[in-house]
């Protein structure tokens, strides 16, 4: 069937999307949208090629390094990524910027190099490409904020990828046969190595690790209305396909997974801007998968896996909608938005089949995978783990699956009547909504991908259809009757704290104290040599002369060497001519003649 | 803050307060009824058990209603604690105005 050789592959899977960048660098207005389709299409051609257990090697300094390995877990994502790359390509396919679109597919290029990354180093190149491709998302707005949120979002990748190249280097260090193998360091984390400790924080970066996660809340809504679909796809399952490589069964993962999975839900019910709703739905999620990875069985982790190829497709559509409703009104906080349905029927639809799916309800993508970890959570005696995962399931369609689409397209009549969205944006989120159809009614279909086949696993069993219908739909009572009885908070001008209040206060502070100190001691240095010994010097060599043809003058004074002058006199044609360097041949001679005796003597001396 | 929409505007069915009401008594049924399939699937059936280990919760949970009250009790406590998040005993917690970085 293929091609390549089964054990050597001719090109990098992400040469399409890569060529496909550089292009576009070049192309400019409605040319760069074909790439930007037609590079992802190729990309999945090429994958649809792959042969599992194939590999790609490359001698570097004496180095070999694997540059690609083929298995089923990449080749899920190397899907994954292309998919979403096509869907975003489509998306924007009305863009002009070329950094944008350039930059897009470049970063959808570096998440396919991160899938198949052979070994630590190659995963270290495509992961700091992965930070550079993808800050121009945020930056692309164009607006003060969206530069700043850039920067900051620039400082936690940049960190994540410092880390990794500690980790890789303390592993490098610590002698063993193969330290750059991409194997599972979960016995070396427990075992407290400083290189599978540090590797595991670089990932918890891009992951979103409680306390390391507003690079995610902070830089996603500041993003322009394409970008946030490209950013919501990448850079957090890369991490996730990374994770499930290296820490399978890392029990601190459980603990980790399920705060991500608890505490972003409320700081999504009282957020406004409803793109920061989503930010902080899609930790929940990623919460989930942590955990799935952190039980460590390959049933939990054929779960996580599958849940992110899922989030992708929802979590995209969700960012879709909103970007549509945001390239319409130029407004994405909840108290300015309300009653689009009325123009934008369609995409009010396609709203709601993202937030059945991230719901999880029957039929669609979310219930086919999230079970898996729940199911997982259960069978393994995991009982606080399991009732927070079950909070969490009630809390996402609580704020993804109600709030996200009632306060966008119905709830009061905001007055605004945008028109529908763009032709290319409708058939993205169609797409996207026909495949979490498509995956909820044929889990199978994503099933036989996953590397251990999810082991037999059936979502649709009676009890489980039933008990999930019940918890969404009492959830949805909740909110209908809070909602009635004007308990439910409604959504204010505002905006809500979180632990980037540590580091940009503490960056404030630190930026404020270093700025007294430095420009307090730059000042007294400039006191005391420029004002002080400068001035000092400046003075002396300025007024010296004068001095000591004075000095000199006195004695010659006297002995007549000045006929008919008052001593006066002669001071003020010294003075004068020692300022403007104009002296009587004979006085500069015998300065001259004094200067050279004088190292004569010292010559004299030295030889001496 | 709302702009007025425009006057030649047609009525859509949700606009009509009637139809909204219409639409949460029919939704309240739905509860109704999810309840009732599951008490009768408690009865007749056998429920597949989330836990094996025979603990409180793994009995509980299968106790017909239960995702139900879980579900309901959750996102009631979610919504409490959220708005004393926002602000407690009229002190702010989290919450700030929305240029409170740009100051």
């Amino acid at each position: 069937m293929s091609f390549l050789a089964a054990s050597e592959i001719a090109a990098h899977p992400a040469l399409p999307l890569l060529l496909g960048g550089l292009v576009t660098i070049f192309v400019r207005g409605r040319y760069a949208g074909v790439f930007m389709v037609a590079a992802p299409l190729l990309g999945l051609w090429t994958i649809s090629l792959l042969e599992a257990g194939s590999s790609s090697v490359v001698s570097c300094f004496g180095q070999e390094i694997i540059s690609v390995n083929v298995d089923k877990q990449s080749i899920l994502f190397g899907y994954l990524f292309h998919l979403a790359a096509f869907i975003g390509g489509l998306y924007s396919f009305h863009l002009k910027d070329p950094w944008q679109i350039s930059m897009g597919l470049l970063y959808a290029a570096s998440a396919v190099g991160v899938a198949f990354a052979g070994d630590l180093l190659s995963l270290f190149l495509w992961w700091e490409a992965l930070a550079v491709t993808s800050v121009f998302q945020i930056w692309g707005r164009k607006t003060e904020r969206s530069e700043q949120a850039g920067f900051r979002y620039l400082f936690f990748h940049v960190l994540s990828g410092l880390l990794l190249l500690a980790g890789i280097a303390f592993r490098y260090a610590s002698g063993d046969a193969d330290p750059f193998a991409l194997v599972s360091l979960t016995d070396l984390l427990t075992s407290g190595d400083a290189g599978a400790q540090l590797i595991l924080l670089a990932i918890g970066v891009k992951c979103a690790f409680p306390f390391l996660h507003v690079w995610l809340t902070d830089g996603y809504p500041e993003s322009t209305p394409t970008g946030a679909v490209f950013l919501s796809a990448f850079t957090t399952k890369a991490a996730i396909c990374v994770l499930a490589r290296l820490f399978p069964g890392a029990e601190i993962l459980i603990t980790i997974g399920a705060v991500m999975a608890m505490f972003p839900i409320f700081y999504a019910v009282i957020e406004n801007d409803l793109r920061r709703v989503l930010g902080y739905s899609m930790i929940n999620q990623i919460g989930f998968m942590v955990v799935g990875i952190g039980i460590g069985t390959e049933l939990s982790i054929d779960g996580s896996l599958a849940h992110a190829f899922n989030d992708v497709l929802f979590k995209g559509l969700l960012f879709m909608s909103m970007g549509a409703v945001l390239h319409r009104t130029g407004e994405m906080r909840g108290s300015e938005l309300g009653g689009l349905y009325r123009t934008m029927p369609l995409t009010t639809g396609f709203c709601i089949v993202g937030a059945a799916s991230i719901s999880a309800f029957p039929l669609f993508s979310g219930f086919v995978s999230k079970s898996i970890i729940m199911a997982e959570a259960a069978a393994h005696g995991h009982h606080v783990v399991w009732l927070c995962l079950l909070f969490a399931s009630a809390g996402v369609f609580h704020h993804a699956g109600i709030k996200i689409p009632f306060f966008a397209f119905f709830a009061h009549d905001s007055g605004l009547r945008p028109k529908e969205a763009p032709v290319n944006m409708l058939l993205a989120m169609g797409l996207a909504a026909f495949m979490c159809i498509f995956i909820g009614c044929n889990p199978d279909w994503l099933y036989a991908m996953l590397p251990c086949g999810a082991a037999g696993y059936h979502p649709y069993d009676a009890t489980h259809v039933i008990t999930q219908t019940e918890i969404l739909v009492f959830s949805a009572l909740a909110f209908t009757l809070l909602n009635l009885w004007k308990q439910y908070p409604p959504e204010l001008k505002s905006i809500n704290l979180d632990v980037d209040f540590l580091y940009r206060k503490g960056g404030r502070l630190f930026s404020s104290t270093m700025a007294t100190f430095w420009n307090g001691l730059n000042e007294k240095a400039h006191a005391f040599f420029v004002g002080g010994i400068a001035g000092k010097f400046s003075a002396f060599t300025a007024e010296g002369p004068c001095i000591m043809a004075k000095l000199l003058s006195q004695p010659l004074q006297r002995l007549g060497f000045y006929p008919g002058k008052s001593d006066e006199e002669t001071e003020a044609d010294l003075e004068q001519q020692a300022t403007t360097g104009i002296h009587p041949i004979g006085l500069t001679a015998l300065f001259g003649i004094l200067f050279l005796l004088g190292f004569l003597v010292l010559a004299w001396l030295v030889g001496q | 803050m709302a702009k007025k929409p425009p006057k030649d505007e047609p009525k859509r069915w949700l606009d009509d307060p009637v139809n909204v009401r219409t639409f949460i008594r029919g939704f309240y049924w739905l509860c109704g009824l999810i309840i009732l399939i599951d008490v009768v699937h408690s009865i007749g059936w056998h429920k597949h058990a989330a836990f094996h280990d025979g603990s409180l919760l793994g009995s509980s949970e299968t106790l017909p209603s239960f995702y139900g009250i879980y579900g309901f009790l959750a996102c009631s406590v979610l919504v409490f604690l959220a708005k004393a998040l926002r602000a407690f005993n009229g002190q702010r917690v989290l919450m700030r105005d929305e240029d409170y970085w740009e100051k």
